[in-house]
């Protein structure tokens, strides 16, 4: 009792007066949030990627730094943080170090229109699709001045490959998610998601929880797919990791950096990732709600909507995305735009029309 | 000759294109079983060295080893050859004369090394030297650890090089008595 | 900046890849010019790793010499081996015992196979598909434990001896070798459905980096590079050495010379040697393993020429006799190196990314090239 009242006293005589002074802090406090949960969530992926790659390729993977080797990010993380920072000497100074904060930074922006679970969002925006799409395709900027500012001929390389990758896998990517738009017939993420509590024809089941998952619509299944696959290209990973193709472009965009500007980059990269597969999760796989029941009673409370399954629909999604890349070989540049010109392109067109006829004709 | 046969696509460019898209479908969900089996269903084959260890056959070769007869002496004649023929001169061998007690109570001089050393960091271990020695007293066995960030320590004398374990498949076979051993432990 | 003498276009870009390059396989040196992503032409350069290996052997003398040849190929190094050996036997008229013969078929088949199973993983690492070199090369760790019971290293095994091999079969390696020859080919319908047969590899591989058979021959190249382009030559077949007469298997030739052709070509050999083995293993007589040779080894005055299907082509070993202990000259031929002289015609026109798959496909060592 006590030292309740000793911490009461002491939360009360230090947030309040500082809230009083500055009544906006209370907005850092989700930003807060978003940016813990993205760098642990870093952390934990780069240790997945470590553990899935191993799992597939025979290996053990980490072992040593706590249970099956979970801190071994961590130890890495500090590794780099320590590292000589070297910037080389023909390099554009101001650009190369701001660049991958410009990458950064996006990355994490986008999370605020993420709804994490019930209420768990940042900025309900009524344009938070909108925003999530045109915030998020900001980083590739970072990209491209970070593969110019090098002066070395492979990040140059890297970077351009980026910048024609990340340009033209946004269309497909905008156009799968037109498709939501339409049958959801908003851009909040909130509402998105709440829209897709049944009540319309579904391919699954009716009457189950999960029958009103866009990805169980015709247009939304097709949508999915295209979305999942542009969104490899998007996060450069197997089979589109062209800009830091490591076998031809040595390390891509970047090859010249080292210590925490290169740690920043790999925080973007990996945040990104945890970023589409949580957009695809929310847009296409119900984002929150449960597949199970969405209001539970007694026991099954824990399985209702929630938090928890966003993160579950989320680890899957990512697992998904890391077993491809450890499967499939990288294509070539021309066919990387042949893939998206030629097939993922035409395929969303088609996609939207099909769309169309199913919101005429279903309803949204 | 049996090939994997070549990719085959429609003229039609539309059929080609869903082909296509069918057939990377369908190969990248082939090498996602491959994948996901081995992830799952197939046993790890690394070993987490310093704390597991696998065994070493007995014909590894690492570092070396000097007999030695049962008053403790190097059986080693210092004739010189293993010194001559290695290919690295990583051997140096010199001679001295020494006067020995036989079972039978006769003295008589022998041929000792007075300095045996091999350098270790030189050696390739290609075992010629282990081949070449005529009383079979220098041998390669499976003791690798001895690995040191200071070159000249690698220099070993006769007495680093008389260690007993472990044996090498000389030994093995000549205390198993078993030659048809070899191979496995 | 040798074969670049003319000043590069604005547009162009000269580019360096390698000595350290991930994927050059080695300390090669690739000068590219550019236009974007397309190679207008292409210089190798090499060299780095020149170890004098023919002046070694001319000085050591051939029982001396004779670990080296590990160290050229040292992906396939029993090839070597034998054909350094072949040359001194030739030249000395050595007798070889049976059984040798029949254990230098079946270690340089296994490693054979191990030599292969590196080049579908790397080649594979080259396009992309980073999981399949792991997968390789977890076999190819059991073949190479195999040559760890058999002459007691993994790859610098100095198995084979002029005049016979070093070790005999230790008991119990026969039935390992069969089980580690099931295994390896029940993995290679896997190898087909993670690498070969994918659309995105088929993508990459099919069609690229074409070579005619008239290239090959007129640059020299040999082994699956060259038969990948149709040229139907295996030593093995067309100018046996050990005991490959007696023995049943097909020379695998591919049609259009392209990345896949060179790939699928070596994945049939893989097979042809699984078959070769258990031959070998069948058909291995009793006796002995090595002839005794005299202390002072000499080979007398004249020339030999001892040449080997190698893993990446003929491995051949031209010796000049004085009498004395080593030969007086000795030139190593070596299959790489001449494999290597068709990437240049074979690069221009390609994209960046065609480079690492055209230069996997070929499958240099860069210490058999440089020697
Ligand atoms: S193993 Fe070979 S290199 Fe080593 S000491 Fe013996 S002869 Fe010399
Ligand atoms: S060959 Fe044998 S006996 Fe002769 S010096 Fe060497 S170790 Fe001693």
């Amino acid at each position: 009792m006590e030292e309740r009242g000793w911490l009461e006293s002491l939360v009360n005589g230090l947030v309040q007066p500082l809230y009083d002074a500055v009544p906006w802090i209370v907005h850092l406090v989700p930003l807060l949030w978003i940016l813990v949960l993205v760098a642990v969530s870093v952390l934990i992926l780069i240790w997945a990627e470590r553990k899935v790659s191993a799992d597939i390729q025979s290996r053990v993977g980490p072992l040593h730094h706590g249970p099956i080797g979970v801190f071994q990010s961590v130890w890495d993380a500090l590794k780099l943080l320590t590292k000589e920072d070297t910037i080389p000497r023909q390099a554009d100074r101001l650009v190369f170090c701001i660049a991958p904060f410009i990458a950064f930074v996006p990355a994490v922006l986008v999370y605020v229109v993420i709804p994490f679970g019930k209420g768990w969002i940042a900025a309900d925006l009524n344009v938070g699709l909108w925003y999530l799409l045109s915030v998020g395709s900001l980083g590739v900027v970072g990209v491209i001045v970070a593969g110019w500012a090098s002066n070395n001929k492979w990040s140059l390389l890297g970077g351009m490959r980026a910048a024609a990758q990340l340009i033209t896998y946004e269309i497909p990517m905008f156009l799968s998610v037109v498709v939501v738009i339409m049958m959801a017939g908003t851009l909040s993420m909130d509402d998105i998601v709440r829209n897709q509590a049944g009540g319309r024809w579904s391919l699954a089941p009716p009457e189950t929880p999960f029958a009103g998952w866009y990805c169980f619509t015709i247009p939304g299944l097709i949508a999915s797919v295209l979305y999942l696959v542009a969104a490899l290209a998007e996060v450069n990973r197997q089979p589109f990791d062209l800009p830091e193709a490591e076998s031809e472009l040595v390390s891509g965009f970047n090859t010249e950096y080292s210590g925490m500007r290169f740690a920043i980059f790999f925080l973007a990269e990996f945040s990104n990732t945890a970023l589409v597969a949580g957009i695809a999760a929310t847009i296409f796989f119900g984002g929150w709600s449960s597949p199970i029941v969405s209001e539970g009673e007694g026991i099954w409370q824990i399985f209702g909507d929630g938090i928890v399954w966003y993160f579950v629909k989320i680890t899957a999604l990512i697992y998904g995305m890391m077993w491809v890349k450890w499967t499939l070989p990288r294509v070539r540049i021309d066919q990387m735009l042949q893939v998206a010109w030629k097939g993922l392109i035409p395929l969303a067109l088609i996609n939207v029309a099909i769309a169309v006829a199913h919101v005429a004709w279903v309803g949204p | 000759m049996g090939h994997v046969p070549r990719t085959q696509v429609s003229s039609n460019p539309i059929i080609a294109f869903f082909q296509y898209v069918w057939s990377s479908l369908i190969t990248a969900a082939k090498g996602l079983r491959v994948t996901g089996y081995n992830a799952w269903l197939r046993e790890r084959v690394t070993v987490a060295y310093p704390k597991q260890e696998l065994d070493l056959s007995l014909r590894t070769r690492a570092k070396h080893r000097v007999l030695v007869d049962d008053t403790g002496d190097p059986i080693c004649i210092a004739c010189g050859q293993c010194q001559r023929i290695c290919p690295d001169h990583c051997i140096l061998v010199t001679r001295k004369k020494v006067t020995v007690t036989t079972p039978e109570g006769e003295e008589k001089q022998v041929n000792r090394p007075d300095e045996f050393v091999i350098d270790l960091a030189r050696c390739m271990y290609c075992n010629l030297c282990a081949e070449v020695c005529p009383v079979d007293c220098l041998h390669l066995t499976r003791d690798f650890k001895y690995s040191s960030g200071d070159v000249h320590t690698m220099r070993i004398e006769l007495e680093g090089l008389l260690r007993p374990e472990p044996l090498s498949e000389y030994e093995a076979n000549q205390t198993d008595g078993a030659d048809d051993e070899g191979g496995e432990e | 900046m040798q074969g670049h003498a003319e000043p590069v276009h604005h547009e162009e870009m000269l580019i360096n890849m390698g000595p350290q390059h991930p994927s050059t396989h080695g300390v090669l040196r690739l000068l590219l010019r550019l236009r974007g992503e397309v190679i207008e032409s292409a210089r190798f350069v090499i060299g780095y790793l020149h170890r004098c290996h023919e002046q070694l052997t001319e000085q050591n003398g051939w029982i001396r010499a004779m670990p080296l040849p590990d160290r050229l190929d040292y992906l396939s190094p029993i090839t070597s081996e034998w054909a350094m050996a072949l040359a001194a036997e030739r030249l000395a008229q050595v007798e070889v015992p049976e059984r040798a013969e029949w254990l230098r078929v079946l270690s340089s088949e296994l490693y054979r196979i191990a030599s292969h199973l590196v080049f579908v993983g790397t080649f594979a690492m080259d396009v992309g598909a980073t999981t399949m070199f792991l997968y390789t090369f977890r076999e190819r760790e059991l073949l190479l434990d195999i040559f760890e019971k058999l002459s007691g290293q993994r790859m610098t095994c100095h198995y084979i001896r002029v005049g016979g091999v070093g070790w005999d079969l230790p008991s119990g390696l026969d039935a390992e070798i069969r089980r580690v020859l099931k295994t390896v080919e029940s993995r290679l319908p896997e190898y087909d459905d993670v690498f070969t047969n994918n659309r995105v590899a088929r993508a990459r591989i099919e069609g690229v980096g074409t070579m005619s058979a008239e290239r090959c021959r007129a640059f020299g190249a040999s082994g699956p590079v060259a038969r990948a382009s149709g040229v139907d030559f295996d030593l093995r077949r067309d100018a046996p050495y050990g005991v490959y007469d007696k023995l049943d298997f097909d020379v695998v030739t591919g049609e259009r010379g392209d990345c896949l052709d060179r790939l699928t070509c070596r994945t049939m050999e893989i097979r042809e040697s699984i078959k070769l083995c258990r031959q070998a293993l069948d058909g291995l007589p009793e006796g002995d393993i090595r002839t005794k040779l005299p202390a002072r080894f000499k080979t007398p005055e004249g020339v030999a020429y001892g040449a080997v299907e190698g893993g990446r082509g003929e491995c051949g070993y031209f010796a000049i006799g004085d009498g004395g202990e080593a030969p007086y000259r000795l030139k190593i031929r070596s299959g790489c190196f001449s494999n290597l002289h068709l990437i240049e015609k074979a690069l221009a026109g390609w994209k960046l990314a065609d480079v690492v798959a055209i230069l996997g496909s070929i499958d240099i060592v860069l210490g058999d090239v440089d020697r």
